[in-house]
């Protein structure tokens, strides 16, 4: 008898073991959070500036040349070198071996007011990219969009034509998601 | 017998005893630090002609000495009164040529000698500014410097003497790390060494410290930005008393973060402190570094004597002694320089 209840314990206890393992899976933080990124549509506040080589430029005449177009969007942070060399060129040179002449590359440059003239004469030089840079001083890209979170992997996405995203990741941080941004792009063009 | 066994747990429990009292003599525990004064309200705003941001505050003589973590104009580094924050000149042109600063970092001033010592991170030098040289010529090049480009080079030192400066040097493991270690460096020469006492527990990022030199009081004090700990050692390098709060070493993963600056006023040690996380999410789920927002005051034998609380954020500090108060850059006021009056016994 001892040995039965023994028995139906220990089965009792691997089901446990095994159902808290699963639970564990279901709530991976990831999932839940690309949820809600897929469903957005993003939109190019006004107050944007392009960032032309050392020169700052409107945005009215490029936000109209993006619509219909698809966009790989990436926000990039610019207050220290590794984000500029880690992030912006490398994740720049990543995205131009797999978009088409078509498609476009937006970087959105977070630098505030005060750390502006320190980044144009520290950080600007370092700037290999050929993606278009838009300048946002005060993260209202962000804030127009509601797409503030702490997980820099959820900072760079693409949009189809109508501004939906379709696809999010950082390939520098997560160099799989390159295929998926591969193949969603195939997808796009069937 | 029943005695002799008392007696036995009596001559232990003294043995014991003698021990513990031999260590308490260095050893010293703080659990409480909590007589506040709160200083808010006491804060007043410096208004100056000139803008400039987050900066490291030095004062030589009547002159307060301002100098930009991160330039922003064309030059790094602004001169006022400290009487009446009337602005005087600037120096420290920042570029790439000669006697240029091309990435400005830290400074040091030699009161003695009227001199203050910038480091260059970017020719990896550190350049000599007499200051008389500063005042008398706005576009003044330093010539003379000392080269950092060594596997250990002094960061946050001192001067013990004309040719001798004691302080914190910073040893490089990789391209993106390091540790520090206490040590010695002779200007005339260049060479720096290790000295002195390091608390043997303090290892790897938690050897990260500020350090400042009294030879009124013949003593150094390290603060620890990663260790609830400041060590006060004779100028030897003797040990003379370990200070722990209430989180003593007990930081796992470096989360936290204790003390930032350090100074002294009469017989006081006054310490910038955080105590809380080091790295939060701002508004914007951006991680930001945390600053102090107190200053702890200790005797020069390490007790706790009070609790400045300025209720704003501040990154670094000065203090002026002739006018008893505490000039700091408040990260959080619209007016970021001020400064509020001090009034310990």
């Amino acid at each position: 008898m001892n040995k039965c209840v023994m028995y139906y314990l220990l089965v009792l206890f691997t089901l446990i073991i095994l159902t808290s393992c699963k639970y564990h899976l279901t709530n991976n933080k990831n999932n839940l959070t690309s949820d809600t990124l897929l469903t957005k549509t993003i939109s190019f506040p006004n107050c944007l500036l392009k960032l032309n080589g050392n020169q700052f430029q409107k945005t009215d005449s490029f936000i109209f040349k993006t619509e219909d177009k698809t966009k790989v969007i990436s926000i990039i942070d610019g207050n220290c070198p590794k984000c500029i060399i880690n992030q912006l060129n490398n994740i720049d040179s990543i995205f131009n071996s797999i978009l088409h002449d078509d498609d476009l590359l937006i970087f959105i440059l977070n630098v505030s007011k005060q750390d502006s003239v320190f980044f144009m004469r520290n950080l600007q030089p370092s700037i290999k990219a050929t993606g278009v840079i838009l300048w946002d001083s005060n993260y209202n890209f962000e804030r127009q969009n509601n797409l503030f979170t702490p997980n820099a992997n959820l900072r760079t996405f693409m949009v189809n034509k109508k501004n939906r995203i379709i696809q999010y990741g950082n390939p520098v941080m997560k160099p799989d998601v390159i295929f998926e941004y591969k193949e969603k792009l195939k997808s796009l063009i069937k | 017998m029943k005695y002799v066994n008392l007696f036995v747990c009596l001559l232990m429990l003294l043995m014991v005893g003698c021990n513990s009292n031999n260590k308490g003599k260095t050893e010293k525990f703080q659990k409480h630090r909590d007589k506040i004064i709160n200083v808010k309200d006491k804060i007043v705003d410096i208004k100056t002609n000139v803008l400039f941001g987050s900066c490291n505050l030095n004062i030589i003589d009547d002159i307060l000495i301002v100098s930009e973590t991160k330039p922003s104009g064309d030059k790094g580094i602004r001169l006022f009164n400290k009487n009446t924050f009337k602005y005087i000149t600037s120096t420290g042109i920042i570029g790439k040529g000669p006697g240029e600063v091309t990435r400005q970092g830290g400074i040091k001033v030699d009161i003695k000698n009227r001199v203050f010592w910038v480091s260059d991170h970017g020719k990896m030098v550190m350049w000599k500014f007499p200051l008389d040289s500063v005042l008398n010529n706005e576009m003044y090049k330093p010539t003379i410097y000392l080269g950092l480009r060594k596997e250990l080079f002094i960061e946050r030192f001192d001067f013990l003497n004309d040719s001798i400066a004691l302080g914190k040097a910073v040893r490089v493991l990789s391209n993106s790390s390091f540790e520090m270690a206490m040590a010695k460096l002779n200007l005339n020469t260049n060479k720096t060494g290790v000295y002195g006492y390091e608390h043997p527990e303090a290892v790897g990022k938690k050897t990260n410290s500020t350090f400042k030199l009294s030879l009124e009081n013949n003593i150094y004090v390290n603060c620890y930005a990663f260790c609830d700990l400041m060590t006060i050692c004779d100028l030897e390098g003797n040990l003379k008393y370990n200070i722990y709060g209430p989180d003593k070493l007990n930081n796992r993963g470096n989360k936290n973060a204790y003390f930032y600056g350090i100074d002294f006023i009469n017989k006081h040690i006054i310490a910038s402190y955080i105590g809380d996380v080091d790295i939060f999410f701002n508004e914007f789920k951006r991680p930001e570094g945390n600053f102090p927002s107190k200053f702890l005051v200790f005797d020069m034998e390490g007790n706790y004597e009070e609790t400045i609380e300025t209720g704003s954020k501040f990154t670094f500090f000065c203090i002026d002694e002739d006018n008893n108060r505490i000039i700091a850059y408040f990260a959080d006021r619209e007016n970021p320089l001020g400064y509020f009056n001090l009034k310990l016994n």
